[in-house]
């Protein structure tokens, strides 16, 4: 008869051991699945919203002398309708200066142009992101590889690629509009007013503030280190905001914004006021992203050249 | 994992919750959560201002009193002060009604633990909020209001009450591990009911424990603060 010492023992090995055993298949699986790409061995397609992580890594295997860069409107621009290059869409939903910046310096290689898109009024945070982009460590991949949300879009991942559908982010990194329309496509002009109220008011407060653009000009220089063309934009605004933030101090301190972002990009686009903020050329409950052909019909017709 | 960490030095600690949401009325969710501090309450505060030694509105008066300073001892502010006050005030009408018991059957028991239950859950909206604003949006929503309809049904998600209602279905259902542990004695003055579930080093337990443990390192990524702690 085993002691009660013994039997203890026994009983915590045999857990370690089995959990271990679990956490090892686990492992593998998500190594395996890769669902957001992030080892660039994802072999079934990105289901899931992990732009970062996936064109981080997709950005090697596309072939293209261009890149498309900004944050979540330009994000859904479908690049493979732009015309003159190749464009890769290295665009980000949420991405600011500095993660453009870090994107831009880790990854950028041969291309021959690089067009920003940038949000009128968009400033550098208190806090710079950090460099998301730079070298993968343990901890990283560690918790990557174990983690109860990772298992969750391995099944969903495998789900998807058994169902053939589309894919989040193409290999092009064009973000796949489908799943925005499905939100924010349906007719509905109540809330489509109460985010322009929302979205208006609180452009209305907007303050510039001065040494707000410090990433912008650490991106011009670091293009002109390199040789590459820059283009940079101010994407549009849609009509209905642009006509309650013109009331306000707001609209005076956008034109503050501008003149010091003109001072760094002396060739910059202006479309915040232009056609191309009709109401319908932006998502229907969801005036603050423009459809992806919207983006395409000003890049091709005012922006590249 | 106190009370662990105190076994492995010997020291057997008074456990300090006790299946909370297993509670069929205040009275008792109170004989359940934060056992200690609520045994120093009652014999510090509410039997020296009298308990209910001097009638029954001087009783209601110091069990508000006793959860009104219960809930300042939480924190210096109003949303604890309300906090407090409203368990005052359901102290009271539990101890009013007690005379009126209901019979205890397989529709009743669950109906009693859900209605504690979300009277807990309103309370802790106060407890939890940063201040009496943020406080009253929340109830607000939780009840429909306040918000625009996209965020409302966003709280109502059906998937959200499939999770609270699992969970509770669990908590109801299967022993907590003072239970689970029962003959290993790991809590001072450990009187707590028999169970038919008990933890042995055997087969069944070790897929168990496992599972927990790998769920336990896969979770280490979504570390969510934990708001009791400072208490």
């Amino acid at each position: 008869m085993d002691s009660a010492p013994y039997i203890l023992k026994k009983y915590v090995y045999r857990t370690l051991g089995f959990s271990l055993a679990i956490l090892l298949v686990i492992g593998l699986v998500s190594y395996y699945i890769d669902p957001y790409n992030f080892f660039g061995v994802n072999k079934l397609g990105v289901y899931i919203s992990c732009e970062r992580e996936y064109k981080a890594q997709q950005i090697y295997k596309y072939s293209h002398n261009a890149l498309l860069i900004g944050n979540s409107r330009s994000a859904m621009i479908n690049v493979s309708q732009l015309k003159q290059h190749r464009f890769f869409n290295a665009a980000c939903g949420g991405e600011k200066h500095s993660e453009i910046y870090h994107f831009l310096k880790k990854h950028l290689s041969n291309e021959n142009v690089v067009i920003i898109g940038i949000s009128i009024g968009e400033m550098d945070p208190q806090n710079p992101s950090k460099d998301f982009f730079n070298e993968k460590k343990w901890k990283q991949i560690s918790l990557y590889l174990f983690n109860i949300k990772n298992i969750e879009f391995c099944v969903k991942t495998l789900a998807k690629y058994l169902k053939k559908a589309p894919r989040s982010v193409a290999i092009d990194g064009s973000g796949n509009q489908v799943g925005w329309m499905q939100h924010f496509d349906t007719e509905n002009v109540t809330i489509f007013n109460e985010k322009v109220n929302q979205i208006a008011t609180e452009w209305s407060h907007y303050k510039f503030h001065e040494n707000s653009l410090n990433y912008l000009k650490k991106i011009k220089n670091l293009l002109e280190s390199r040789h590459i063309k820059l283009i940079t934009y101010i994407e549009p605004v849609c009509e209905p905001i642009m006509a309650i933030v013109k009331k306000s101090d707001g609209y005076q301190e956008w034109q503050k914004w501008k003149v010091a972002v003109k001072q760094i990009f002396p060739d910059i686009v202006d479309l915040s006021e232009s056609a191309y903020g009709k109401r319908e050329y932006f998502f229907r409950i969801d005036p603050c992203h423009f459809r992806s052909e919207t983006g395409i019909a000003f890049l091709n017709n005012e922006v590249i050249r | 994992m106190a009370i662990g960490l105190g076994r492995l030095f010997g020291i057997r600690l008074p456990a300090n919750f006790n299946s909370p949401y297993n509670s069929l009325n205040i009275i008792e969710f109170w004989r359940r959560w934060h056992m200690t501090l609520s045994r120093f309450l009652r014999d510090y505060i509410y039997i020296s201002l009298g308990g209910n030694r001097k009638g029954k509105s001087r009783r209601y008066i110091n069990l508000l009193l006793t959860m009104l300073i219960g809930g300042i001892w939480h924190g210096a502010g109003w949303t604890f002060v309300l906090w407090g006050t409203y368990h005052g005030i359901l102290l009271a009408l539990n101890h009013a009604l007690t005379g009126y018991d209901i019979l205890k059957n397989k529709v009743t028991v669950p109906l009693s633990k859900t209605i504690t239950f979300l009277l807990v859950v309103f309370g802790w909206v106060l407890f939890r909020a940063a201040d009496l604003d943020s406080a009253s949006k929340m109830l607000s929503a939780m009840v429909g209001f306040g918000f625009p309809a996209t965020n409302a049904t966003t709280l109502v998600k059906p998937e959200k009450w499939a999770i609270v209602g699992g969970l509770l279905f669990f908590v109801w259902v299967f022993p907590n591990t003072q239970q689970l542990f029962k003959n290993y004695r790991l809590i001072l003055n450990d009187d707590y009911e028999k169970n038919s579930i008990n933890w042995t080093p055997k087969m069944r337990w070790v897929l168990i424990t496992s599972l927990l443990l790998v769920t336990g390192v896969l979770s280490l990524s979504n570390v969510s603060e934990f708001l009791y702690y400072q208490f």
